[in-house]
């Protein structure tokens, strides 16, 4: 509660009071108490201005407009916040410092406030201005702080979520301090809101066909779909084309045009498309919108909303170590929402894979603890126990910190005395807890919370085992001719990709096409351009060789799989979403054979 | 009640803002040096080298303005007063005034330090950004709109200012009144004889030990129960809970260690038996 500053007043007040008193001489003994009896008063004021403006503190926020706690945002999209900070006593003192703390799924975009009584901290964690620029203009946004007294304070910012999932917004960090800065307090306000993350899809348009090179029927045995569409909504009329069938050519138009013109149909025609999203760990792991996953659910979703558009209905196949949850197929808004839905929940982390305790994450606990519950990190109350061992200074500190964790977990977690004192000795059990707690407040599966893994070299097989399991529960679903979608990390298990081939051949023996969207890592096609390195340092030469290794891996498993006729795209971006949408345009023709198509615009 | 709402920011907010800011600042630098001066000239005349002493003052309250907080003032002074005041009894309220100024420059300084950490920025830097950022056209609506009530909240917002640092002095003077009080019922000053007297009608203990220990033992549980009330429920519970642990300590620690190291000797015995059953 007293700062440095105080402390620093202290002692050489004592001190000039005790040598004043003993010497007798009384101007200094004088100076000295009046130092002491000053700090006195002003902690007297500062605690009768935390005991009666704190409770009196009332705190709303708005996402969006709405004050409700909960609700649902979609990924990508500005999210306005507003935060309005009142007294019961009609009046805010200074000085305030209060942070909406926000989690690491979202991106703070921007904010304003200029107040004539307020003065707007940096929000941005960690962005350096320059002093010439530190004025006002560029600190802005969750951070606020109140320099002379104001009745009341309410200020917006704009923020972004990163990732599909949950979002929670768990609450005010108050700071507290008096007019000297000889006194702070530190203090969580609960204000929690979760919301619901949904993906964000592209706006695709229409990839119809432009050219019909081939007219070759379907070989016996292949039906076409089971439901036979109308077809006689005419769609547009356009020039003919050597192997347009000559009963679409529109006569009188091209009597008229003096040139042949055909006439082409609306697709009544109905094509289930199944989106297969793999979530195993390997897909889930990095910051909130640098993971795999949600580079798939923005295909996923723009593949579905294009499809759905289209009259299509579409249905999907989640799996991942948990198992596999089959969402059946939908059409409209609602099968759209629904399964839009079903991927947000699908992106949530489930519960992490137990991991060591590492100095790393026992200070990223540490400092997140901090500042979620500084309450609970106050060394008055949460008081550690004397002990002898270790004796180390620096084992001493690790067991300091440690205990003082566990002390706070096992307030957080509501944890009996034994299993607090469990976790100051077992390495195990903290290193869960803290992964357990950083997770919860919503850190993503990163460094520290799970150790990074070198790509490539685990758990292909039982990726390619769940991912069969997954494709032959879509086929044995499926009717005919269906599009099934596989977004998945392929390039990770390149080497184990036979172990998926007998699925893609028995998905491919009944007539469905099959479409791979394989996501990039590094959001970079493995490309030529991208192998040589443009500069000689070592990230640069690291990233070279990543891309290198991708490349063969990507080169041998297009060759795998385009040998069984299946489209592959190896990223997560537009040209996946056109990829998709040309082989539904193919199942929907019946043709076998690829035909040009138009490019379509994708719009995010 | 002035609203202050965001949503209808302005570049006049923006300047009333940084004016306002930068006028507090402005002010404390000035009082800072100004009761700099007075302590100054006031002090350091005992001393053979009081020019010099004084020249050392100015650059440490400069540096103190600058740098560091009014610790470094309150112990160069102190240091002064040990090296130079001779031993007196008494003289009570002469020392008020120039207590007064010496705590009133570490208020000063301590202010001033506090405002610029909090905006987190310098005089220099406000003075240059408002210098080069262009006011929005007074002819303007939205100037036209805001300025009024914006210049009023500014001017109530200096008052509130100037109001809380009046108060902040009258606490100062309280502090020093006490202190002066306080010393002049305590020994030292009361004299020999005094303390004799009252000493030696007391067979138990020495005067003023009792009223001492009375007043000390109540300011104690006085802030300790200040203390407590300023607890947050969670804080609280924390608070019992660590007081348990701390008082039971030894024999949990040993339960769990032993059981732990029970654990790591079964875990090797299950793989095994495990592997027997496969």
């Amino acid at each position: 509660m007293m700062t440095a500053r105080a402390r620093w007043l202290v002692l050489p007040g004592a001190v000039g009071l005790f040598l004043g008193m003993l010497r007798g001489q009384m101007g200094l003994a004088t100076l000295s108490l009046s130092v002491l009896i000053w700090i006195i008063t002003e902690w007297a004021v500062f605690c009768w201005r935390v005991w009666y403006q704190l409770p009196g503190l009332r705190v709303s926020r708005t996402v969006n407009g709405r004050s409700g706690t909960g609700g649902v945002l979609w990924c990508g999209r500005p999210v306005h916040v507003t935060v309005k900070l009142e007294s019961a006593s009609g009046f805010i003192h200074p000085i305030l410092r209060i942070k909406d703390v926000l989690p690491e799924n979202v991106e703070l975009l921007s904010e304003s406030p200029r107040d004539p009584q307020v003065f707007i901290e940096s929000a941005a964690a960690g962005r350096e201005m320059s002093a010439a620029n530190s004025a006002i203009e560029a600190r802005t946004g969750n951070q606020l702080s109140v320099i002379v007294g104001v009745p009341e304070i309410s200020w917006s910012y704009t923020v972004r979520m990163r990732g599909a999932g949950k979002m929670l917004l768990p609450g005010l960090r108050l700071t507290i301090q008096d007019a000297l800065g000889f006194f702070r307090v530190e203090r969580f306000i609960d204000l929690r809101q979760e919301f619901r993350v949904l993906p964000n899809y592209a706006e695709t348009d229409s990839p119809q066909s432009m050219i019909k090179r081939t007219n070759a029927l379907s070989q016996h045995g292949i039906h076409r779909l089971q439901r036979s569409g109308m077809g006689s909504e005419l769609l547009e009329l356009r020039e003919y084309v050597p192997g347009d069938p000559p009963k679409s050519i529109a006569w009188k138009v091209s009597a008229r045009r003096d040139k042949l013109m055909t006439r082409q149909y609306e697709s009544e025609v109905p094509v289930r498309v199944q989106l297969i999203l793999d979530g195993t760990i390997g897909t889930r792991l990095g910051g909130f919108g640098r993971r795999l996953i949600d580079q798939m659910n923005f295909v996923a979703c723009s593949v579905a909303k294009s499809a759905i558009s289209a009259g299509d209905p579409v249905g999907a196949v989640l799996f991942d170590e948990r198992g596999q949850r089959r969402i059946k197929p939908g059409n409209g808004d609602k099968g759209f929402y629904s399964l839009v839905e079903a991927f947000s929940e699908f992106s949530v982390p489930p519960p992490a894979p137990p991991i060591k305790l590492t100095p790393e994450l026992l200070n990223t606990a540490t400092n997140v603890c901090g500042e979620r519950f500084p309450e609970l990190m106050d060394d008055r109350f949460n008081q550690v126990p004397f002990a002898l061992f270790p004796i180390s200074p620096w084992k001493r500190r690790i067991h300091h910190v440690r205990s003082m964790l566990a002390g706070a977990f096992a307030e957080i977690f509501a944890l009996g005395p034994a299993t607090q004192v469990r976790l100051i000795y077992d390495d195990a059990m903290m290193g869960l807890y803290m992964q357990h707690f950083l997770v919860l407040t919503g850190m993503s599966w990163m460094e520290p919370v799970i150790p990074p893994r070198e790509r490539g070299f685990h758990d292909g097989m039982a990726r390619m085992e769940l991912l069969s399991d997954a494709v032959r529960t879509t086929v044995a679903h499926a009717r005919d001719n269906e599009v099934l979608v596989i977004l998945s990390d392929l390039l990770d298990c390149a080497p184990a990709i036979s172990h998926l081939l007998p699925a893609l051949r028995m998905a491919r023996g009944r007539h469905h096409r099959v479409a791979v969207v394989c996501p990039s890592p590094t959001f970079v096609r493995p490309g030529p351009a991208n192998t040589t390195p443009r500069r000689d340092d070592v990230a640069d030469l690291l990233f070279a060789a990543e891309q290198i290794r991708n490349r063969e891996l990507k080169q041998r498993m297009n060759r795998e799989l385009r040998r069984l006729g299946i489209a592959v795209s190896m990223s997560g971006e537009s040209n996946a979403i056109r990829m998709v949408m040309a082989e539904t345009e193919l199942a929907r023709s019946g043709r076998t054979a690829g035909s040009s198509v138009r490019a379509a615009g994708v719009r995010t | 009640m002035t609203q202050t709402r965001t949503s209808s920011r302005s570049c006049s907010s923006y300047a009333v803002n940084k004016s306002g800011l930068m006028f507090q600042l402005i002010a404390y630098v000035l009082l800072t040096l100004g009761t700099g001066v007075l302590v100054g000239t006031s002090s350091f005349e005992a001393s053979r080298i009081a020019v010099s002493l004084r020249l050392i003052f100015a650059a440490v309250l400069l540096l103190s303005v600058k740098r560091w907080t009014g610790t470094i003032l309150l112990v160069f002074i102190q240091i002064d007063l040990f090296s130079s005041e001779s031993r007196q009894l008494g003289g009570g309220m002469g020392y008020l005034v120039s207590d007064m100024l010496v705590l009133s420059l570490i208020l000063f300084v301590s202010r001033y330090r506090l405002l610029r950490q909090t905006t987190s920025s310098g005089l220099m830097a406000m003075l240059r950004s408002l210098w080069f950022d262009e006011p929005e056209p007074s002819n303007s609506p939205r100037a036209s709109n805001t300025s009024a009530s914006e210049q009023s909240a500014a001017a109530s917002a200096i008052g509130r200012s100037a109001l809380s640092a009046g108060f902040g002095l009258t606490r100062l003077l309280v502090a020093c009144v006490a202190a002066v009080v306080i010393l002049m019922i305590l020994p030292p000053s009361a004299g020999r004889d005094e303390w004799l007297v009252n000493s030696s009608g007391n067979s138990v203990f020495l005067w003023p030990g009792p009223f001492l220990l009375t007043c000390l033992l109540g300011l104690l549980i006085l802030l300790t129960e200040i203390t407590w009330r300023q607890q947050t429920e969670s804080q609280s519970s924390q608070y019992a809970r660590s007081a348990f642990l701390k008082a039971h300590n030894p024999d949990l620690r040993r339960i769990v260690v032993r059981r732990l190291k029970l654990l790591t000797k079964r875990r090797p015995k299950a793989k095994v038996s495990d592997n027997a059953e496969s």
